[in-house]
């Protein structure tokens, strides 16, 4: 009851943001919809390691505010019943034990090397800069007409092994390494 | 209810049929339309919900990631569904989301609605379904529905059940129309056939049945109506008839009738009265009565009162009978009158009048009250009553008071509970010295009673007075003592005499006076009747119950109808209720064979009495009992005979062991006539009374020739002094038994022997004889002849075996004497010297040849003995002189072993008859003996005394004794004590032997005593003359 409770906070504080259009805190706003998105995201996804103990990692590489909602999200969500921890990944080599990881627009000078690291590993890279799915991010998100959206490489996904569902697949722009279809 | 008045019966029965089916049809087709309406409803709502469920799987991903564009995309899918018409999508905030319209429909105003449910308004049906993922409800799915297609289907089934209803309707009535006769028809001709009874009165008419069903059990009951009416008809005229026939008879009896008749109303008013009615009660007429009397309990009733007894009476029964009261007449006398009444009631049982019959019982009651006096003056008699029990038969002081009534008590100044219980020597010790106990336990044995006239009797608790006593047998070995005193007795008597004179009188007088005044007046007749009768049956009664108080007693009437008896009768005919028995045919009912009864009656009649007639009667139960009966006529005060009495006593008992003895000498006599042995019983004469039938299987004389005769023709001449003795003897020995043989002539001359065992039973009242067991012993004597023959046979050859031993003895020792006589020749060295071998040789010849001479002639004495060759040669024998020399032939051994030698014989022991020579070897034998079996340093002796006519003399030594096996065996021969001694002492064996044949030729007797290692004593006596047997 308390988890549908918050989960209406957080969808009617998203709705108002998008209805108003009021530009105040934009930038807040978008962070905090956009951590909704990626914790929605769980749901849709099957990772290949079906762990269930331990923590759900959610790594943040570079520099973010999504961190702030994250961390939000992470203290009162669980994740198939795992309990969810937000990591601030410091470099490169902090970020295998992460399940989903995201990628910050300021880590795209080494964005090559990120990837190449996690290519065949069983992690979900997101991020929110532009033309990053087509570097080989998973999901990227994007602004559509005032709208938040979210663009899909499926290379990237069957490298990962990750199974995604039709209805997300539904929902997304797809994308391919290099171009856009 | 639905009325059909003023149909007929067929469109009545057409209307109820056309009204069942349609309401049957229309029933049918409302749950049809029903059950189609919700099957629809329920398919509807089925669909929307799986179409709903589809569209919230589906948009879910939609609604989270808040892609409207996605969810109207999975709404358009709708397209399909031609009936659904609307669709909506909300958030969980309740926000339109998504939106779906059909062309026409895109307008529709949205239902708003946040929870799941489902409804049918105007013409469509909304379903509201939620969106859930992983629990959590993120948005709500609407759907609408048109539902003109129901309207569509709901129409057509409609018309079709319209159409239904008319073609059903339809065939129903045909059918009804058709079968409305079956019913209709028979009722219809019902109807006729009333009218025509009704309107023609003919109850004879009959319906015709067509029918089994219920019509024809209709029919059936019509026609027995019609009967039953019919029969009714004619019943009522004959019972108008009748009822004005007993209207009538009832006039005439109740103007005729001799008795009173009367109804009267509960508050004492007359109603109506007939004239005997009057006249009883001394009116001239009904009418006077009516109307003269007001009040019945002050005019009529003696005593008011007894009319509120008869009403009450009346309030709780309803009927009264022979209720007596006395009642005025109108000149005020008082009569006695008797009434019997009921009430009359109407239909709701109120009371309307009383209606009865008076009797006037003057004459009665007055009867009756002079019998009370009379019974009066008997009670006062104070007859002392009391019943002795005589425990023991035998014995008069078991006499033990069992009853005593209160006048004895009064009379005898001692209390009841004072001496019942006690015997009579208890009570009244003082009556055994002037015979009383004896005499009353004489009356019991003797079953006859006895009277003591003037008795004087009196002691310490009886007042002295002269006594009046008769004791009289009662049953169960009972005596019943009535006792008086003599003064007050005869006073009663004569007083009892009297007044029986002044009643007879008196009743005499009332008689004529009653015969010619109420020569009408059937029932006063009846009354003084009644009333004689009662008082001379009373009478005798009494003096019945006195003679015969411990038997039955009755009387029957002429036609053997039993109008009296005693309650001992009923006791033990074991019937219970009083009354029972009376009226009871006395053949019939009570006699286990009728006809026993008519050979009463004829005795009777043949005798004029019947004394100890003996019959079975049948109890109530059943069961039989035998009684003995004494019966008389009785006859009525002008001497004719008018019926039977009697007493009869229950000896059922008595009859029982009168058969159980006849039982028992049945078998006796079976016994004796089975008997192998014969039974002679004589009587003191020596005549032959009875012979049982075996005497024929033994001498061939049948029983009958034998009876009657004298004992002694039929013995054999030779045992009659015997037998005359014997019997004499058993005369003079009343109950004893004495055994006898005799010879008993047979049928063809020839003996046979008898042997009888006779018992006098002379005294003895059930034989009366001497009762002779005799046996055939012919048999026996002959065994016991060849017995005796073996015997001899046997004993011959005995002796022939001793005497060949005798002759063959004495031919071996002549021979052995030669031996002996050449080898002592040859040890006395005549004929050269021996050397010292040659000489142990010779000495062992000699003494075997010499043990071998006395052995021989041991057994040729044993054997001389045995067969009767060795007589005695009796002379005078100084026998103390042969003891003494006898010592000195053991001397030598004696000195020889250090035995030291005694002699102790009685002077007076001198001369005695005997064959010295045996005596000598006795003495020899004996003392050789004793010497042989006594130690060295031993004793043995001799003693001698005189003992009667014999001398008795003892061998005795303190020798190695004898054990108790050896003391009888020692006397035979060939017998030494043990094997072992065999060796150690030399002997024959035949020593002893010989010396106890030799006393026993001499008629006396030898035998020991003696201890083992203690010594033996040799006791023999012999007679000191010899008879002539003993040689």
């Amino acid at each position: 009851m308390r988890k549908l409770c918050i989960i209406l906070l957080i969808n009617s504080f998203v709705f108002s943001a998008i209805v108003s259009g009021e530009v105040n805190e934009t930038v807040n706003l978008e962070d905090k919809l956009k951590a909704v998105f990626i914790y929605n995201f769980t749901k849709y996804i099957q990772w290949a390691n079906n762990d269930t103990s331990g923590t759900f990692i959610i790594g943040v590489i570079g520099d973010s505010e999504i961190i702030i909602p994250l961390k939000e999200i992470g203290e009162k969500e669980l994740v198939n019943n795992r309990k969810i921890e937000i990591k601030q990944c410091q470099n490169i080599w902090d970020i295998n034990d992460c399940d989903i990881l995201f990628i910050s627009a300021s880590e795209k000078n080494q964005l090559r090397d990120i990837l190449n690291k996690v290519e065949y590993e069983n992690i979900l890279t997101v991020s929110d800069s532009s033309g990053f799915a087509n570097e080989g991010v998973a999901i990227n998100f994007v602004i559509v007409e005032g709208k938040l959206k979210f663009e899909i490489n499926s290379n990237t996904i069957n490298k990962t092994g990750l199974q995604v569902s039709s209805h997300l697949l539904k929902l997304a722009i797809l994308k391919e390494n290099g171009k856009i279809r | 209810m639905i009325s059909f008045k003023g149909f007929s019966i067929k469109k009545e029965l057409v209307a109820i049929q056309l009204l069942t089916t349609f309401t049957i049809l229309v029933c049918f087709c409302l749950f049809l339309g029903i059950n189609n309406f919700r099957l629809f409803r329920k398919s509807v709502i089925s669909q929307l919900t799986s179409m709903a469920q589809l569209i919230s799987a589906n948009s879910t991903s939609a609604l989270q990631f808040l892609d409207n564009e996605v969810a109207e995309e999975v709404l358009s899918s709708l397209d399909a569904e031609e009936d659904i018409v609307n669709a909506w999508i909300y958030d969980s905030e309740g926000n339109l989301f998504a939106k779906y319209g059909k062309t026409g429909y895109t307008d529709f105003s949205f239902p708003k609605n946040d929870k799941e449910s489902y409804d049918f308004k105007g013409a469509y049906f909304t379903l509201n379904k939620r969106i859930i993922l992983d629990g959590v409800v993120i948005g709500m799915v609407s759907l609408r529905l048109k539902t003109n297609q129901f309207r569509r289907m709901l129409f057509h089934e409609i018309i079709i059940a319209f159409f239904v209803l008319i073609i059903g309707m339809i065939f129903a009535l045909l059918l009804s129309m058709l079968t409305q006769k079956n019913i209709s028809n028979p009722i219809l001709h019902l109807v006729e056939m009333v009218k025509e009874v009704s309107v023609t009165e003919n109850y004879s008419i009959r319906a015709e049945k067509k029918s089994e069903n219920e019509i024809g059990i209709l029919y059936d009951g019509f026609n027995d109506m019609l009967e039953q009416i019919q029969l009714r008809e004619i019943e009522r005229y004959k019972a108008e008839e009748a009822l004005r026939e007993s209207e009538r008879n009832f006039r005439s009896i109740f103007e005729n009738a001799t008795e009173g008749i009367f109804q009267s109303s509960p508050d004492g008013r007359l109603i109506n009265a007939n004239p005997a009615l009057a006249k009883i009660l001394g009116f001239d007429s009904p009418e006077e009565m009516i109307k003269n009397i007001t009040n019945l309990a002050e005019q009529i009733y003696f005593d008011p009162s007894k009319r509120n007894e008869f009403i009450s009476l009346m309030a709780e029964k309803g009927i009264v009978k022979d209720f007596e009261f006395r009642s005025k007449r109108k000149d005020g006398s008082i009569i006695y009158s008797s009434v019997s009444a009921h009430d009359v009631r109407d239909e709701n049982e109120n009371l309307l009048y009383y209606e009865g019959v008076i009797v006037d019982i003057t004459a009665r009651k007055q009867a009756e009250e002079e019998l009370r006096q009379a019974a009066d003056i008997f009670s006062n008699i104070q007859v002392g009553l009391y019943v002795y029990h005589l425990e023991d038969i035998e014995d008069d002081r078991t006499l033990r008071m069992i009853a005593a009534n209160q006048a004895a008590a009064e009379f005898t100044g001692v209390p009841v509970e004072d001496i019942v219980g006690n015997t009579l020597d208890e009570n009244f010790p003082g009556l055994r010295e002037k015979g009383i106990p004896q005499k009353f336990a004489e009356v019991v044995r003797s079953k006859t009673p006895i009277e003591l006239e003037d008795f004087y009797y009196g002691d310490n608790r009886i007042i002295e007075a002269y006594f009046t006593t008769k004791a009289f047998p009662l049953p169960n070995n009972c005596v019943g003592v009535a006792f008086d005193n003599i003064t007050d007795q005869k006073k009663a008597e004569e007083a009892l005499q009297k007044l029986n004179e002044e009643l007879e009188q008196r009743v005499e007088e009332r008689t004529v006076e009653l015969s010619k005044t109420n020569e009408n007046l059937r029932s006063e007749i009846q009354e003084r009747n009644r009333a004689e009768e009662a008082l001379r049956e009373s009478d005798e009664n009494l003096r019945s119950v006195f003679d015969n108080m411990q038997d039955a007693y009755y009387r029957t009437d002429k036609d053997s109808r039993l109008i009296w008896y005693s309650p001992s009768a009923a006791v033990m005919l074991g019937y219970e209720n009083p009354g029972e028995m009376m009226g009871i045919d006395v053949a019939t009912n009570f006699y286990a064979d009728p006809s026993k009864r008519d050979l009463l009656l004829k005795e009777l009649s043949e005798k004029g009495k019947v004394t100890n007639y003996e019959a079975e009667l049948l109890r109530h139960d059943g069961s039989t009992i035998t009684v003995s009966t004494n019966s008389s006529y009785y006859r009525d005060k002008d001497g004719q005979i008018s019926g039977v009495e009697g007493s009869f006593r229950d000896i059922t008992s008595l009859k029982l062991a009168e058969q159980v003895l006849r039982e028992s000498e049945e078998r006796f006599r079976l016994l004796v006539q089975n008997s192998s042995d014969t039974i002679v019983i004589l009587d003191a004469e020596g005549i032959q009374r009875y012979v049982s039938p075996s005497i024929e299987r033994i001498t061939g004389l049948k029983p009958e020739e034998v009876t009657g005769i004298s004992a002694f023709e039929i013995l054999h001449p030779d045992d009659i002094p015997l037998i005359s003795e014997k019997i004499a003897e058993s005369i003079a020995n009343p109950g004893s038994t004495l055994r006898a043989e005799y010879r008993h002539r047979c049928a063809d001359g020839s003996w046979v022997s008898l042997e009888a065992v006779a018992t006098n039973l002379l005294d003895d009242p059930r034989v009366n004889g001497i009762v002779v067991n005799t046996r055939d012993i012919t048999e026996r004597h002959q065994h016991e002849q060849e017995l005796y023959k073996a015997k001899e046979a046997a004993e011959v050859a005995s002796r022939s075996k001793s005497s060949f031993l005798a002759n063959m003895s004495h031919e071996l020792r002549t021979p052995l004497n030669s031996v002996i006589a050449m080898s002592d020749i040859l040890m006395e060295k005549y004929f050269g010297k021996l050397n010292e071998k040659q000489e142990d040789y010779i000495k062992d010849i000699r003494d075997s040849g010499q043990h071998l001479l006395s052995l021989i002639n041991d057994i040729l004495d044993l054997s001389k003995v045995e067969a009767g060759y060795s007589p005695l040669e009796i002379s005078k024998v100084d026998i103390k002189m042969l003891l003494e020399n006898s010592l000195v032939i053991v001397r030598e051994k004696s000195l020889k072993h250090g035995i030291e030698l005694l002699f102790e014989v009685d002077d007076d022991v001198q001369d005695i008859q005997a064959d010295v020579r045996k005596i000598k070897q006795v003495v020899f034998n004996l003392l050789s003996n004793a010497v042989k079996f006594t130690p060295d340093g031993g004793k043995v002796g001799i003693e001698a005394h005189l003992e009667k006519e014999f001398v008795q003399i003892c061998i005795w030594d303190t020798g190695i004794g004898l054990s108790e096996d050896n003391m009888e065996k020692i006397f035979g021969e060939f017998v030494q004590t043990e094997t072992s001694l065999t060796k150690k002492y030399e002997g024959t064996g035949l020593g002893l032997a010989l010396v106890r044949r030799f006393i026993k030729q001499h008629g006396g007797k030898i035998w020991v005593e003696s201890k083992i290692d203690k010594g033996s004593r040799f006791i023999f006596i012999l007679p000191l003359e010899q008879t002539n047997k003993n040689k």
